[in-house]
């Protein structure tokens, strides 16, 4: 069973992990042209934004919770080398990332760029937490 | 890796997965009081919608999508009794659709650019990943 795995995930590579993810994405969602399409699509207004501090925290906690779900995924795969990381993070970020980022647009109705800035943050973020849990030994 | 595993899909039960998933989920969100909660909170216009056959059909494309990786993930795991479906399928209602859920709409409420979504909506939604999720899984972990 997939959480007969907790007791051997690698913490430090988990704290990694979710940081490079947080990183990544704090670049994606704030460097032009991606900032300003997905301000646009999700109707942001430019520095109106809450205090940064608990939207950074809550973001970070989040991304955790998920980066230890895909390091049991990594580790109940025997992903160990960057193609494996690469093909078990891009399928969840296919899979799930940029299908369900799909679904969601097409019933609630989002911008139209939306899904598809947030589908692939999630396809090549989840890659790279998967290739950092793959190669950390 | 795990496209190794992609030859031995067996694709009745990635098919049979995919339309239990899709009618738990159209029955989640179409049948009251769910139905009418999810909306309200959502902020949700029947007349804002595409035409519904493409919603279907979209809908359809990308939850075949998703339970293929499951089914990939199934298979790479050696998940095969329903009680470690189970354990899958939450983990992942877990990890990416409560999570995800909470990002996305957590994000435009911070912003003040949604209304705010009460309890319901929240419930309602984490609930579906979680139980949408396991369906799947499980259905992909028992059939031989």
């Amino acid at each position: 069973m997939i959480l007969e795995f907790f007791d051997g995930l690698n913490w430090l590579a988990i704290a990694v992990a979710t940081l490079a993810w947080f990183v990544f994405s704090a670049i994606w969602y704030s460097v032009p042209p991606i900032s300003k399409a997905w301000q646009a699509a999700a109707r942001v207004p430019p520095q109106e934004g809450p205090p940064l501090p608990s939207l950074m925290v809550s973001t970070v906690v989040l991304y955790f919770i998920t980066t230890v779900v895909i390091a049991l995924l990594v580790a109940a795969t025997g992903a160990d080398d960057v193609t494996d990381g690469i093909a078990l993070g891009a399928s969840l970020g296919v899979g799930f990332g940029l299908a369900s980022a799909l679904v969601g647009q097409l019933y609630e109705q989002k911008g139209g760029s939306y899904w598809l800035i947030n589908g692939f943050n999630a396809l090549i973020s989840w890659s790279i937490i998967a290739v950092i849990l793959a190669l950390w030994d | 890796m795990i496209f190794d595993h992609f030859e031995g899909l067996d694709w009745l039960a990635v098919l049979a997965a995919t339309l239990a998933w899709y009618a738990f989920s159209t029955l989640w969100y179409s049948v009251p009081p769910m139905s009418t909660a999810w909306r309200a909170a959502a902020g949700i216009a029947p007349q804002e919608r595409p035409p519904m056959s493409s919603l279907v059909t979209a809908s359809l494309v990308m939850y075949f999508l998703a339970t293929v990786v499951v089914a990939l993930i199934v298979a790479a795991t050696g998940t095969d009794t329903a009680l470690e479906g189970l354990a899958l399928g939450a983990t992942f209602g877990l990890g990416f659709g409560v999570v995800g859920g909470i990002i996305s709409q957590g994000v435009l409420q911070a912003y003040q650019l949604t209304e705010e979504k009460g309890g319901a909506y929240w419930l309602i939604s984490f609930a579906h990943a979680i139980v949408g999720w396991s369906i799947a899984t499980v259905i992909l972990a028992i059939w031989d």
